[in-house]
């Protein structure tokens, strides 16, 4: 599952919701759940799947509608060769990102990893922080998309482990009132494979 | 229980026997208007069918817009077209309560212009829906979206310039709620063609023919209240009504549907 469609997931729901009712929804749930055994939110991370259920749904308007969601969500502000800047606009996805860089614990392990890759036994030695609750936040930043799995490594007891490091090198955050916004760097590697980007970089190529 | 996209057959096979009961039930209504009763004036049946219809119609479409809750393209678009039938239904109800009872229609333009009105709402039901599905209309819809009101509208004047040697200056008042419905009809019949790969299929399906027969409905009403001949034993009565049934039929399949 790619880390930048696991952040883009609660927006897609939001969407959904917003513009075909909470009814539709549920339907959408359900059927993906009878499909795949797998909640919304699994099947959103792991786009190809919502996607097929969509196609039952809405046919061959799958694509546009899919495009209407995500450009909701987000857009390419900017682009170089190694990285993306990318704007999220819907309130649900901006508010996990903000809430989590908003934990003085989940800060200082983003910090940690932003420019270096570790293993999650790594960061949590190197946090200085209780071992226990360490380990949930990273577990919940993997969860939300906000760290990525880059490689392996090798433990000190010469077990291969997962490496992660932040999915995106730099935040901006944007707070009007009650709406936040977000610019957000994102190296192009972490991008190749998802569904959300590749959409909105199709409807601009368009 | 997986969803799968019906087609044309297995929905005509679904929905054949409520729409021929629907039918059957709007032609009884039409035709009792004509049956002579000593102690009761049996038109008042098919009048009230007429006012009520409409009203059960806007009463459906604000349910399915709260089913929806309110969203930007269910909720919204059930709520428009839940508004254009509590306007056919107030001017209906003006033709029931105050011009036919009391034979006056010097000021029934407030009841035409309800439902003058009321056609660019549906006309706004339908552009939402379209709207939020695709980007762009193929050549094909395009050229049907102009050529139905052209043929209608066309086929509407060449009959009545044949039939009658004067045109009445009430032709060309009338001539406007054809072009609306017609318009109305086209859009609807592209919704379908869009829709129709989709689990939308059914509602849509219904929907065409409910607008289908209130657009027949309406081009032979105002034909035969240009030519002031129009009364409740008309054919109009039945298409009018099978349409208000069918939509409500429509409806119920859309929140079944999704």
């Amino acid at each position: 599952m790619n880390s930048f469609d696991r952040i883009v997931a609660k927006g897609v729901r939001s969407v959904l919701e917003e513009d075909l009712g909470k009814s539709t929804y549920k339907k959408i749930e359900k059927e993906v759940f009878d499909v795949h055994g797998i909640s919304i939110l699994d099947a959103v991370s792991d786009f190809s799947k919502l996607d097929l259920v969509l196609r039952k749904f809405f046919g061959k308007h799958t694509t546009n509608i899919e495009s209407k969601i995500f450009k909701k969500i987000l857009s390419i502000n900017n682009e170089t060769k190694t990285e993306s800047v990318i704007k999220i606009k819907d309130y649900d996805v901006a508010k996990t990102i903000f809430e989590a860089y908003g934990d003085p614990a989940k800060k200082i392990i983003l910090d940690l990893l932003l420019h270096e890759a570790k293993s999650i036994p790594e960061t949590i030695a190197k946090s200085k922080l209780p071992k226990a609750s360490t380990y949930t936040r990273i577990k919940e930043l993997i969860q939300d998309g906000l760290l990525t799995m880059v490689g392996f490594t090798n433990a000190s007891d010469g077990r291969k482990v997962n490496e992660y490091a932040t999915t995106f090198s730099k935040t901006v955050f944007e707070i009007n009132d009650e709406h936040i916004s977000i610019d957000a760097n994102i190296q192009k590697e972490f991008l190749r494979d998802s569904f959300a980007f590749n959409s909105i970089q199709e409807i601009k190529s368009m | 229980m997986v969803i799968s996209t019906p087609t044309l057959y297995s929905q005509i096979k679904e929905s054949y026997k409520t729409i021929i009961v629907i039918v059957g039930i709007a032609i009884s209504l039409q035709f009792v208007s004509s049956i002579p009763i000593e102690w009761f004036e049996s038109y008042l049946i098919t009048s009230t069918a007429i006012t009520i219809f409409p009203l059960g119609v806007a009463i459906s479409c604000f349910i399915i817009s709260n089913i929806y809750g309110g969203s930007k393209i269910f909720g919204k678009s059930y709520f428009i077209l839940g508004l254009s039938y509590v306007l056919f239904f107030l001017g209906e109800a003006l033709y029931f309560f105050y011009f036919d009872p009391f034979d006056t229609y010097e000021y029934s333009i407030i009841a035409e212009i309800f439902f003058m009105i009321s056609m660019p709402l549906i006309l706004t039901h339908i552009v939402i829906n379209i709207g939020y599905f695709v980007e762009k209309l193929e050549r094909l819809q395009k050229v049907l979206l102009l050529i139905i009101p052209l043929i209608i509208i066309f086929g509407y004047t060449l009959i009545f310039t044949t039939n009658n040697a004067e045109i009445p200056n009430e032709f060309y008042f009338h001539l406007i709620f054809v072009i609306e419905s017609s318009i109305v009809l086209a859009f609807t019949v592209v919704a379908f063609t869009l829709f129709r790969t989709t689990v939308l299929f059914a509602p849509w399906f219904l929907l065409l023919i409910g607008i289908l027969f209130s657009t027949a409905g309406d081009v032979l009403y105002r034909y035969t209240d240009t030519i002031s001949s129009y009364d409740y034993s008309d054919p109009t009565t039945s298409l009018w009504l099978a349409s208000s049934m069918i939509m409500i039929y429509a409806l119920y399949k859309h929140q079944k549907s999704i």
